[in-house]
């Protein structure tokens, strides 16, 4: 299965047209909007690729994901990529989208959990920081989550630190039954 | 009845915490895009090794079969419908492998080499293979 593949060239091709039409901030919106879709529905993906559904159906349903956001750009791509018969890849495409756009603007995503909301003062001097750190554009998201206990979450891009008062839990509790 | 003091609890805890790393570690994590027929074909884990065991967010261990270069497809350690598209899955550093020895004669185990049959920790000498 060469989904690596053909979900890069695909992507880098809709990033290149993008670019050229001075529309790769809104075709990110608009991927990151699917791949938000592709997580948060059960089956989503799955039913790009059931021959049950007709072409038709499949595009709509992508299309519907997106919402009114959807621009002539991404439906195109769409569209290309049905006559293309690529559908089944799209949730890697989605990713790889922002991948690559995040990589070109050097931009770093990043999300803090916390056990109760952060103060907007708190999240900038955060942010703040993690851009000096990294030496990037920090694009930075909160969420709370009262599990945690305390502490906090701090995922940048595919890695995760997590100093919870949970996760200090869970290390003391393998350690005593020896997991 | 006699009365327990709070030293010998707090000397016991000690003992078996000892060793225990308190800080927390930078891990490499991805996220679930799609599962089917026990496989979960995950976004991320960009240095994730061929055969590492992987573990997804509500436990369940997986091991990495497939590299591509934006996803890696992981054989699934238990059922398809307790993984959902989205969940975190983190990286272990471990190559999957089985303890094995003398003691493993006439027990049941998981696929991890964990005992399932009531009888207890494996006993005896055990050598970890491959």
């Amino acid at each position: 299965m060469n989904t690596g593949k053909i979900s890069v060239r695909y992507s880098s091709a809709l990033y290149s047209i993008a670019k050229e039409r001075g529309e790769e901030d809104s075709v990110y919106e608009q991927m990151h909007a699917l791949s938000e879709a592709f997580f948060h529905t059960p089956g989503m993906s799955a039913a790009l690729s059931n021959p049950m559904y007709s072409d038709a159906d499949k595009l709509q349903l992508l299309r519907t994901a997106i919402g009114a956001g959807l621009t002539e750009t991404v439906d195109q791509f769409f569209l290309f990529v049905v006559k293309k018969e690529r559908l089944e890849f799209m949730p890697f495409m989605s990713m790889m989208y922002q991948e690559i756009y995040r990589k070109d603007k050097n931009i770093i995503l990043s999300k803090v959990i916390t056990a109760r909301e952060l103060k907007p003062e708190t999240l900038k001097e955060l942010r703040e920081k993690v851009s000096k750190t990294t030496g990037k554009q920090v694009v930075m998201y909160d969420e709370t989550n009262e599990d945690l206990i305390g502490g906090f979450v701090l995922e940048l891009n595919n890695l995760r630190y997590d100093a919870s008062v949970k996760a200090s839990l869970e290390k003391i509790e393998s350690k005593l039954i020896g997991k | 009845m006699s009365d327990i003091k709070p030293s010998e609890v707090y000397d016991i805890l000690k003992q078996q915490l000892a060793g225990m790393e308190s800080t927390a570690r930078m891990e490499e994590v991805g996220k679930v895009l799609q599962v089917k027929d026990g496989v979960a074909i995950i976004f991320g884990l960009d240095n994730v090794q061929a055969n590492e065991l992987i573990e997804f967010e509500n436990g369940m261990m997986g091991v990495v079969m497939n590299l591509e270069e934006d996803n890696v497809g992981a054989v699934l350690f238990g059922p398809s419908e307790n993984i959902k598209e989205g969940f975190s899955v983190k990286r272990t550093g471990r190559i999957a492998s089985v303890m094995a020895g003398d003691g493993l004669l006439g027990r049941v185990v998981d696929t991890l080499g964990n005992p399932i049959d009531g009888k207890g920790p494996i006993q005896g000498q055990l050598y970890e293979m491959p």
